[in-house]
């Protein structure tokens, strides 16, 4: 008895384990990209990354334009690039003193924001807006508005220029996971890119959402 | 038995088969990638651009000039990231004033830093739920600034272009309005998020980002106040 059903336990054993990691790549572990699932590199998903990026595991660098003229903005919007520049996935920011090609984001104040809040437009090489919709993206713009001029909790526009530079990269909100900078509502708590935000590894597993920048640029393989 | 065990590896078999196939093809191995174009230069996009603002500022201007009324233009979000009150408790403490008025009138001016417009609006109060030192009193109006007006996109046609945490009031519009004090324009503002609640055939209807919008959605003005009194305690 024992002799027959050793091979098939073995096989099946094996089949367990496989289905386990599959399982587990497909949770909801990191932000969702527009799409859903965009990415540079798949076939069948929808594009939704920057121009610049060089192929798998490579590291790109996005140039950011303070074209805010406030010293208190710079210092929150310097916090968020480094922190997304130091953590894990391709993504490097650095400030530049006018757009550098391929790739660029322009900061500005926009007086007419009356809320404490921020957005971005991301825009294709025909300068079309493609926030909602994907596409490769060319350039962006980051606008704040005056609210965080002189905030009382000055991590809240550390929280919102990185939620925006997340957004640069391709990620949309994470509307079902607090713990991370995709989170659409403004927080004093989460100041840098968390695993919620990097992602999975590549392949990212059978879901199509949930995927971080990791998965957008198909950095991480193997890693 | 032993056919059993046969058909059991056969199963097997196929099940790895199925989920090596759904792997490679999450790896994109199953056809031809995208390739990135080599992007434009910051010239050429700042031409772009200000073609963009041009045809976006014409659009404007010519819906004003033909008098045609916003709500027939469908609404478009941006997504915008904000504070919005978790609890009606918290927006009755973050709101300097709450009020409940009807919108006589909606102007669209161009935003000096560009994008969506300012849009100006005319609120005649019929009720003050809590006052600001700067609210009129009742049969008076205040003036509500908010970002967000007709564009020319993204739909064809043109759509009124708001933020998803500051829905646009429009004229005929009934109201209940939880109130920012904006020194710089010596106006109110709606909380982001939780700022505007529509009444619709007596019910209401509280914005897409409010985050304790399912208790609101529906309700009476009264039974609201009655919500609201219980959330000032």
């Amino acid at each position: 008895m024992a002799g027959w059903w050793a091979r098939p336990r073995r096989l099946l054993a094996l089949i367990v384990v496989l289905l386990c990691l599959l399982s587990q790549q497909s949770v909801g572990l990191a932000g969702d990209t527009i799409g859903p699932g965009g990415d540079c590199w798949r076939a069948g998903t929808p594009v939704n990354c920057r121009v610049g990026w060089q192929g798998t595991n490579s590291f790109f660098v996005v140039s950011l334009v303070d074209e805010m003229n406030n010293a208190t903005y710079h210092s929150l919007a310097d916090t968020a690039r480094n922190n997304w520049s130091n953590a894990s996935g391709p993504q490097q920011f650095q400030w530049v003193a006018s757009p550098i090609h391929p790739t660029w984001v322009r900061l500005r104040v926009n007086v007419g924001y009356y809320c404490a809040c921020a957005t971005t437009n991301n825009f294709n090489s025909s300068g079309t807006d493609i926030s909602d919709s994907g596409g490769f993206i060319n350039y962006s713009l980051i606008q704040i508005s005056p609210a965080y001029a002189n905030p009382a909790d000055a991590n809240l526009g550390i929280n919102a220029f990185g939620h925006e530079l997340g957004h640069t990269l391709g990620l949309a909100h994470h509307p079902n996971e607090m713990r991370g900078l995709m989170w659409p509502y403004n927080n004093s708590t989460y100041l840098a890119p968390t695993e919620f935000d990097i992602g999975l590894n590549p392949p990212c597993g059978l879901s199509i959402s949930y995927l971080g920048v990791r998965c957008i640029y198909n950095f991480g393989l193997g890693g | 038995m032993m056919a059993l065990g046969r058909s059991i590896v056969i199963v097997a078999a196929a099940v790895l088969f199925g989920a090596l196939v759904l792997v490679t093809g999450a790896a994109g191995l199953g056809g031809k990638p995208p390739v990135a174009p080599p992007g434009i230069s910051p010239e050429r996009a700042a031409q772009l651009d200000a073609e963009r603002q041009s045809r976006e500022q014409e659009f404007l201007t010519a819906f004003v000039a033909s008098g045609r009324d916003p709500h027939a233009l469908p609404r478009t979000h941006l997504d915008a990231i904000a504070v919005v009150a978790e609890t009606l408790k918290e927006s009755v403490a973050a709101a300097d004033a709450i009020v409940i008025g009807v919108t006589e009138q909606t102007r669209f001016v161009v935003n000096p830093s560009g994008g969506l417009p300012t849009a100006k609006s005319v609120v005649r109060i019929s009720e003050v739920v809590k006052s600001h030192a700067a609210l009129a009193p009742v049969g008076q109006t205040l003036d509500l600034f908010q970002a967000g007006g007709p564009m020319p996109y993204p739909t064809p046609g043109g759509s009124l272009r708001e933020l998803d945490v500051d829905e646009l009031v429009l004229p005929s519009d009934q109201v209940v309005l939880f109130l920012t004090y904006q020194p710089r324009v010596s106006g109110f503002s709606p909380l982001a998020g939780s700022g505007v609640y529509f009444v619709r055939a007596g019910a209401l209807t509280p914005e897409v980002r409010n985050r304790f919008g399912t208790s609101i959605r529906g309700r009476s003005v009264s039974d609201f106040l009655v919500m609201i009194a219980a959330a000032s305690r």
